[in-house]
């Protein structure tokens, strides 16, 4: 075996050395043992283990704490989504009222226009009707008027053609007569 | 060929007893210099450590995080204490286990340390057993009947024994494996054959051995906490 750390110090007054002895010196041994690995574990513990199990709950927290802020901050993102998207559904549906009130608004408006526009062409064909019978009326007036300018022209004609001054004079007494009696 | 663990100098004595200066504790000594400076150095750059972990920060950050979900894994929630404890002892059994690779007497080849490793397992069993289940600690030495104390207790006493030498064995028997090839072999064959029983006796059977300590360390731990 390698035994490259062995000092050279034996003296005659040292014991042997042995593999396993069971005695005394076993156990002294044994608590100088205990005292050097007591000194050890806590050395380790209290310089590498403590500190850098320290270090890495600190980290773990931070990254814990990193994270939850970051899912708030999602959470909060989403409802600001949420938000937004039913503004936008609200405003969609704002909208669709809006068009539909201002399409029937317009429809009302329109068969307002029309029944108005319809009534009016109404008047105005009634008044056109009216004034054509009037129209007639007063042309067949007229005709009977001529008629009757032309017939009495006519008739006076005849007579002043025809009848002398006595039948005159008679026809004029009998129309008179009739008249008195009627 | 000398397996021993040589003694080189005392280095204070301990109710009577000398404590010499072996090469085990050199070798420990060593790992856990190094051990300790790895500590100082992340100590140090802690401050620069990036959010985002890179080369040095990342094997200390996978190293510290492996061993804390395995505690949690093993021993389910409540144990976060022994993370660093059990991180420690990880460390330090699976250096010293490949500290064979370096030329140094790997010291979990000596039961003084597998007996103070699973000496503080042991403590720690029960410490952590009384402090959790009172007084069903000493009602379950007695379970399911008062004639199987003496069974509960030997059972008890066997699980830091079995830690030890199991360790001890396994790392032990590697190390005079690996020396009797070393003595086999001629100088110029040395270099190049032992290296897949290093890999084996090392670095797979080492690795193999701290898990199987840790883990079976941490049960025991559990085990022992849980109050039925």
């Amino acid at each position: 075996m390698f035994q490259l750390c062995t000092i050279a110090l034996t003296g005659a007054e040292l014991p042997p050395g042995s593999i396993l002895s069971l005695d005394k010196k076993l156990l002294v041994e044994m608590l100088v043992y205990i005292i050097n690995i007591s000194l050890l574990t806590g050395v380790l513990a209290f310089l590498l283990y403590k500190p850098v199990k320290k270090f890495m709950a600190q980290r773990k927290e931070r990254i814990a704490a990193e994270i939850e802020a970051a899912q708030k901050d999602r959470e909060e993102a989403l409802e600001l989504k949420e938000q937004y998207e039913s503004l936008i559904a609200d405003i969609e549906t704002e909208r669709e009222e809006i068009l539909h009130a201002a399409y029937k608004k317009a429809m009302e408006r329109s068969d307002q226009m029309l029944f108005a526009a319809r009534r009016e062409a109404e008047n105005v064909y009634n008044r056109a009707l009216a004034e054509l019978k009037t129209e007639k009326e007063n042309m067949a007036d007229e005709m009977k008027r001529q008629m009757i300018e032309i017939a009495a022209m006519m008739a006076g004609r005849f007579v002043e053609v025809s009848v002398d001054r006595e039948t005159q004079d008679r026809l004029i007494a009998e129309a008179l007569a009739e008249w008195e009696e009627s | 060929m000398d397996f021993s663990i040589k003694n080189h100098r005392v280095l204070f004595h301990l109710w009577d007893t000398p404590v010499y200066l072996t090469d085990t504790l050199i070798a420990t000594w060593i790992i856990m210099g190094a051990l300790i400076l790895l500590a100082v150095v992340v100590r140090v750059r802690l401050r620069r450590f990036q959010e985002v972990p890179r080369g040095f920060q990342n094997i200390i950050e996978t190293m510290v995080e492996s061993m804390d979900n395995f505690t949690k894994t093993i021993m389910g929630p409540g144990f976060d204490e022994f993370g660093p404890y059990f991180f420690g002892v990880f460390l330090f059994i699976l250096l010293a286990n490949y500290s064979g690779l370096f030329g140094l007497r790997q010291p979990t080849a000596d039961l003084a340390v597998t007996g103070a490793l699973a000496m503080m397992s042991f403590v720690l069993i029960h410490f952590r057993g009384i402090r959790m289940q009172k007084r069903g600690y000493i009602k379950e030495y007695f379970s399911p009947h008062p004639v199987f104390f003496p069974i509960n207790l030997v059972g008890e006493i066997s699980k830091p024994v079995s830690l030890a030498f199991r360790l001890f064995g396994n790392i032990l028997g590697g190390v005079i494996i690996m020396g009797l090839i070393y003595g086999m072999l001629p100088l110029a064959l040395r270099i190049v054959l032992p290296d897949l029983l290093h890999a084996y006796f090392d670095v797979f059977a080492g690795s193999l051995q701290a898990f199987i300590f840790t883990i079976l360390s941490m049960t025991f731990i559990a085990q022992k906490s849980t109050t039925e």
